[in-house]
């Protein structure tokens, strides 16, 4: 078998080379002519951080319910099952390739897929970001969740006030390229400068990847590499779930103060357990919701994208372009155990 | 699997350190090397933090551990057999949903019976490689990256946008990988028993001696008259039921499963079995070294995080440090077989 080992490789090359093939030729959009101004033509290639992610399915709930009022077809929820910044630039290319009237993406990556962005632009095709911007002029409009300052400051409140303002803390965050995550862990430690938090340090910044083993791991590095250490704030859900599982399981940190951003469907028993008081969080329907509005007055000329412009977003109201092409959801929502039940309809993934 | 059922006939066997085959001799000296690099790395590390030599410590290294050697242990017996499987991340990822998925929605469910549904799920998933390896003669690392990404395909199906927390689960279903006995982590249990089991099979019973004379010399093997599509349909199978038994541990340690779960777990396994000197030509190995090699990884990865390496250096320097360890460890063996050749003239 040895010999044949050559001619193996290769053919495990060639392999997986057609499973990439057959992937990225998974046909997203259909031909459609990408100038035209009819809702009804228009295919909208909606392309997440990843298509496992119940985020994103809320956020895919969201646009299609937008998409059902303006008369439009439902997304293209187009994407890879795990987080692949390669497979996102071959989503954006393939959407380009089809001629696609419009693109949302959920960068997870923002130089690595401006390229392919920028491409789709020149063909005429509309890119609006979400959740995760990419280089302002790889997109005409960014839809922000909730301004980085007020998400930030939100999580550090909590955090702060768990720890009656004293101590140090490490920040568990999602992957070290995400925009988003980077832009609230800025706000917290521009926050962090204010006389309120004169007696709070942060560590050590850590990436879990958004996967539960990764963050579980980084957890546990923490607590064991900072036997004194306070708190973990974890701009993103997986990391909140890990660290609270890896403080119950060391068992060495009972104290250990766990908050940053929840997903209330898994996690509203954190908070009735009382083993998290808090964590924030935003509604990813209106998400979904608000960034097909965007990209529906984009597409049918209402707006250019320009800073002033106003569009109708439906339930959520009039909106307004602020500067750099961002439009903000609102303000995040903080989640106790009095108030998470009823928002769960915010989150639903169907 | 009859197979196993004779290894339990002689399980004092494991106590029996010093026997006198030449074969055992040349293991042993291999392990030997194997343990000192192992060693010194302990020492440097507890030099380097204070924090390093503590029992709690030493739990968190075990506990970490044990799920490569479970599934170290089915790779290698695919190894010894000369073919390779790195379908396990997946076969882990999806057994990992289908068992806590499971008991999420029949919390009334034995977890007995979770654990043997994942193992048999796994075990299907392993004769579905070993099937094709075997009887269609395809090599296998073909046959197990195809299935590698099959089985993750079918994982994401299965599972959609859809996550078990830990918070989904019974609290019942996270002792299964949380339980201590005497501080001892429960984890590490299991994997020294399936270990121990599968040390015996390959080192004391007629089945397991014909696995690695397969692997060793194949056409030989033949002729001799050993059954070489059954046994290696067999180390498949038996890869994939472990996998199984990972799939469930790996719910109950890290709390939340999605689609996700152990992507490119299949090459950390890899690293710790060949780490541990098992020959992915086939016919050479043994179980100690897999489990001397999942240590050296796990001290090597824990070592460095208490040292609070940057993130983003510590994957190249762990690299770096797994490969210093390597040349530490064929420095010694050339320093034992020279002197040994030196005692005899």
């Amino acid at each position: 078998m040895h010999h044949k080992l050559i001619p193996a490789a290769g053919a495990v090359i060639v392999f997986a080379l057609a499973l990439a093939g057959c992937a990225s030729s998974t046909p997203s959009a259909t031909d459609s002519d990408a100038a035209a101004g009819s809702l009804a033509d228009c295919d909208i290639s909606l392309i997440p951080k990843s298509t496992d992610n119940p985020f994103f399915a809320s956020i895919r709930v969201g646009a299609d319910e937008a998409a059902a009022e303006l008369g439009g077809k439902p997304v293209d929820f187009v994407g890879t099952a795990q987080a692949d910044v390669q497979g996102q630039i071959q989503r954006v290319q393939n959407a380009t390739l089809h001629k696609a009237c419009a693109i949302n993406i959920a960068a997870l990556d923002p130089d690595a897929t401006a390229p392919a962005l920028t491409q789709a632009l020149d063909q005429d095709t509309k890119v609006v970001a979400f959740d995760a911007d990419v280089q302002p002029d790889a997109r005409t409009l960014f839809i922000n969740q909730a301004d980085a300052t007020a998400l930030g400051v939100a999580m550090l409140d909590i955090l702060a006030k768990d720890m009656n303002y004293t101590g140090t803390f490490a920040i568990l965050s999602a992957q070290s390229t995400a925009q988003n995550q980077n832009s609230w862990i800025a706000a917290v430690e521009e926050e962090l400068t204010k006389p309120d938090y004169a007696d709070m340090t942060l560590v050590k910044t850590v990436y879990g990847d958004d996967d539960s083993k990764k963050s579980y791991d980084a957890a546990v590095s923490l607590m064991q590499g900072y036997p004194d250490l306070g708190g973990i704030l974890s701009p993103e859900p997986a990391g909140l779930e890990a660290s609270v599982k890896a403080r119950d399981d060391l068992g060495t940190n009972p104290d250990l103060v766990l908050t940053g951003l929840g997903w209330p469907p898994s996690d509203a028993s954190l908070l009735k357990d009382g083993k998290v008081s808090a964590f924030v969080l935003w509604s990813p329907v209106d998400l979904g919701y608000l960034t097909y509005h965007a990209t529906a007055a984009l597409v049918s000329g209402q707006i250019t994208g320009a800073e002033g412009d106003t569009f109708d977003a439906g339930r959520l109201g009039e909106r307004t372009v602020g500067a750099n092409g961002v439009v903000v959801l609102g303000d995040p929502a903080v989640y106790t155990a009095d108030n998470v039940d009823a928002a769960l309809d915010d989150f639903r993934t169907e | 699997m009859s197979t196993l059922d004779d290894t339990k006939q002689a399980p004092e066997e494991l106590e029996v350190v010093h026997r006198k085959s030449g074969l055992r001799r040349i293991f042993e000296r291999r392990e030997t090397s194997l343990v000192l690099v192992l060693v010194a790395l302990v020492v440097l590390f507890s030099i380097l933090s204070p924090r390093f030599a503590s029992a709690a410590n030493f739990g968190q290294i075990v506990t970490d551990m044990s799920i490569v050697v479970i599934v170290g242990i089915g790779v290698a017996m695919v190894l010894f057999t000369r073919n390779i499987d790195v379908s396990t991340g997946s076969m882990v990822g999806l057994t990992a949903f289908f068992a806590a998925d499971l008991s999420a929605k029949n919390p009334d469910l034995p977890l007995i019976f979770v654990v043997l549904a994942s193992c048999a799920l796994g075990g299907v998933l392993g004769a579905i490689n070993g099937g094709i390896v075997a009887t269609l003669k395809v090599p296998s690392i073909m046959v197990t990256l195809g299935t590698l990404y099959i089985y993750r395909g079918i994982d994401s199906a299965l599972a959609g946008a859809n996550q078990v927390t830990a918070q989904n689960l019974s609290p019942e279903y996270n002792t299964i990988a949380s339980w201590t006995i005497f501080g001892f982590p429960g984890i590490f249990v299991y994997a020294l028993i399936i270990a121990g089991i599968a040390h015996v099979f390959i080192r004391h019973t007629y089945s397991g001696r014909s696995l690695l004379a397969l692997g060793s010399n194949p056409l030989a093997a033949e002729k001799m008259g050993i059954a070489s599509k059954r046994w290696i349909f067999g180390a498949f199978v038996l890869s994939g039921v472990l996998s199984g038994f990972a799939g469930v541990l790996w719910g109950a340690r890290y709390g939340t499963v999605d689609s996700s779960v152990a992507t490119g777990f299949e090459l950390v396994v890899l690293a710790a079995v060949v780490v541990g000197g098992v020959s992915v030509n086939g016919g050479n190995g043994s179980i100690l070294g897999v489990i001397v090699g999942a240590a050296i990884l796990s001290v090597i990865a824990i070592g460095l995080a208490l040292l609070n390496v940057s993130q983003f250096w510590l994957q190249a320097i762990q690299g770096l440090v797994i490969v210093a360890a390597l040349v530490f460890d064929i420095f010694i063996r050339r320093r034992v077989e020279a002197r040994r050749k030196g005692a005899r003239s």
